[in-house]
């Protein structure tokens, strides 16, 4: 153990240079600023919030009849969870909007209208997340890079400590002063966030606690790599080895598996055909109506027959058209199975899918609320049909009565998280095993 | 004392043929070699690295094999090589050097005083110059105590002044009773410091001389007989 904090101390002292010092400041301003940046786009979304309700009840005082009330709808916004400030950008979904009405057409959709159409696109770096992984990375692959760097140097420590002492000695201090420098990040950021009046439930702090585990995971396989290509012989080789471990893990394999998801996901029923298919169901009903009460009107609707048909078809044609979304739903939610299992096996992906969840801006948000459209949607036919044909009172009774227009997304973990945990760690063992192997011949003159 | 027996090393080509030499206490034995291979190839199996060997070294009656206790040879080994990191400082390379060698008291301060460590602390490794850091590489080296040295070359384009300040350092070793095994290319120095001359060729250890013998010879014949590439 002595021997450890000799080592320790050292490497604390290489590690905090004046170079890296700057460095890392400039990790923690650009980590801090991108917190901000978040917080104010969750702030601006609880304002969002505030606007959508008011208008959502100014809306239903306009309508004149039940009928109006039904063509129109209500409209739902997802509303994420005061975490994803520190996964603005690198999430899968942004500010959706859902519309049920009464027809057989579910709407979830994004706007590009107006201010919408200059909002950050998704999918980049610009977040806390992203820089843990851009910047984080290439941090401490250069770590890893420069603790074996120097052969002659690290001969002479290894003539006190021998090569596996030593190995672990530098190995363990660089590792523990990365994860203190890590976590130490973090609750700087979580400080910043609460500075800024933002709350954080104890479940989504719990969640935060996760995403940390499985960065510091992904950051030890950066830095292993980083060790791998820093005991390389040619020192221009191992610097060749770096950049290109970098671009592999951070940009190609992330690419190369969204483009394996995305081609993959062409086998999902398309949209149009669900809602041709939604269609037929309908026109079906339209038909039989047409048929045994020779064309709807009001009065044949409000009468028995016309109202056994609406049963009718509330029992059948409706429980079939939400049948097919929930279908759809299905279908979704295996892709997304496929996508959380193939995840896990790069440490990059794995720390993706983890933000996007934990985020709560991720796949399994949108297929809850996906499923909370639809219950939503069901109960809402249900009040018009009753309106419309049973109370058919003069007065617009509002369906909202509350917020259950607002969709609270929570964070979650990504299916097969154990998983993808234990492969990571996998990972960290053998890329251990490796480099000591290295650095055992590298010592060799 | 350093024993080697009958070594031998075979990569692409036998690197060491049967290589036997033996080193007593006081005394230095400079194993003179063409190639650097050769030089480095015996830093390796000393330094437990090299393990695809035949033959036996023994350092103080303790085998030196890749399993054996590092801790049990009584060995120091000093390179010339100059890859260190250039923003360690000094003094921080000294607390680690006190910290985990075992090193008594005052043997670190007869360092200390030696090195002018109070006035070279503060600097970083990459503002020492080369003459500085070989002898900082070397006191340190001192500063295990042990009683057998492998030194490799560190004279090596060294000024006068370093080397007449290496010859006491050599001198003191060998009345402390210490085993140097001196690895060089260099046949005009060798003389000066070595009790006995070995000349490999090839990996074949072909001539050993007394260093008196070989200060009477004609050194440049030596030289193009052993150690030119031509040779």
């Amino acid at each position: 153990m002595k021997k450890f904090f000799t080592v320790f101390s050292l490497e604390a002292r290489r590690i905090f240079g004046f170079r890296n010092t700057l460095i890392y400041l400039l990790f923690v301003v650009l980590s801090l600023y991108f917190v901000q940046t978040g917080i104010h786009r969750h702030k601006e979304q609880i304002d969002l919030k505030a606007q959508f309700k008011e208008i959502e009840q100014r809306k239903v005082g306009q309508y004149a009849t039940f009928g109006q009330y039904g063509a129109y709808g209500i409209r739902l916004l997802f509303f994420a969870s005061p975490l994803s400030a520190f996964f603005i950008n690198s999430s899968v979904i942004s500010e959706i909007t859902a519309k049920v009405d009464s027809g057989e057409i579910l709407y979830i959709y994004n706007s590009f209208k107006g201010r919408a159409l200059f909002s950050e696109k998704l999918g980049g770096f610009k977040d806390f997340s992203g820089i843990v992984l851009l910047f984080g990375s290439l941090l401490v692959l250069y770590l890893g890079f420069e603790a074996f760097l120097y052969k002659d140097y690290v001969r002479l420590l290894s003539g006190f400590l021998g090569p596996l002492r030593l190995f672990a000695s530098v190995i363990l201090s660089r590792l523990f002063l990365l994860i203190l420098f890590f976590v130490g990040i973090v609750l700087m950021s979580v400080f910043w966030f609460h500075l800024n009046g933002m709350e954080m439930a104890p479940s989504d702090f719990q969640l935060l606690l996760f995403y940390v585990l499985v960065a510091i995971v992904m950051l030890l396989c950066f830095f292993l790599l980083g060790c791998f290509s820093g005991i390389m012989k040619s020192r221009y080789l191992g610097f060749v080895l770096l950049i290109l471990f970098w671009f592999v893990f951070v940009f190609l394999v992330p690419g190369v598996m969204r483009s394996i998801i995305s081609n993959r996901a062409d086998n999902i029923t398309s949209t149009y055909r669900l809602e041709l298919r939604k269609l037929q169901l309908l026109m079906d009903f339209e038909h039989e109506v047409r048929q045994k009460m020779g064309g709807y009107t009001k009065e044949r609707g409000h009468s028995r027959a016309g109202r056994e048909m609406m049963e009718k078809f509330w029992n059948n044609g409706f429980r079939q058209i939400l049948d097919r979304e929930r279908e759809l739903a299905l279908e979704m939610n295996r892709h997304i199975d496929f996508f959380t299992r193939i995840s896990t096996l790069c440490p990059t992906m794995f720390y993706l899918s983890t933000a996007n969840e934990v985020s709560s801006k991720g796949y399994q948000n949108f297929i809850a609320f996906y499923a909370y459209i639809l219950e939503l949607k069901k109960k809402f036919v249900r009040f018009y049909l009753d309106h419309r044909l049973y109370i058919q009172s003069s007065q617009i009774v509002p369906f909202i009565t509350g917020e259950e227009n607002i969709f609270y997304a929570r964070g979650r973990l990504p299916p097969h998280f154990g998983t993808g945990l234990l492969v990571s760690f996998l990972y960290v063992l053998c890329l251990v095993v490796l480099a000591y192997r290295k650095f055992r011949r590298s010592l060799i003159k | 004392m350093i024993e080697i027996k009958a070594l031998y090393l075979k990569k692409k080509i036998p690197e060491i043929s049967e290589l036997t030499l033996r080193v007593m206490g006081g005394e230095i034995y400079v194993l003179l070699s063409s190639g650097e291979n050769v030089l480095h190839h015996l830093v390796n199996i000393f330094g437990g690295l090299e393990t695809d060997f035949r033959g036996s070294i023994r350092v103080d009656g303790h085998g030196v094999t890749a399993g054996a206790d590092r801790t049990q040879i009584d060995l120091t080994y000093v390179d010339r090589g100059g890859d260190w990191p250039p923003t360690v400082k000094i003094k921080h390379l000294v607390a680690f050097i006190k910290r985990s060698g075992r090193i008594p008291e005052d043997d670190f301060e007869e360092f200390k005083l030696r090195m002018n460590v109070d006035q070279i602390s503060h600097l970083r490794v990459g503002d020492l110059n080369e003459v500085e850091r070989r002898r900082f590489l070397f006191a340190v080296a001192r500063l295990r105590n042990t009683r057998n040295y492998l030194i490799h070359d560190l004279a090596k384009g060294m000024p006068i002044d370093f080397i007449l300040e290496f010859k006491d350092h050599l001198r003191e070793m060998k009345a402390a009773g210490c085993s140097v095994l001196y690895l060089s290319n260099d046949v005009f120095f060798a003389p000066e410091i070595g009790d006995l001359i070995g000349f490999m060729r090839k990996g074949k250890l072909l001539l050993e001389l007394k260093g008196a013998k070989v200060r009477r010879m004609d050194l440049k014949e030596l030289y193009f007989r052993f150690l030119t590439e031509e040779a």
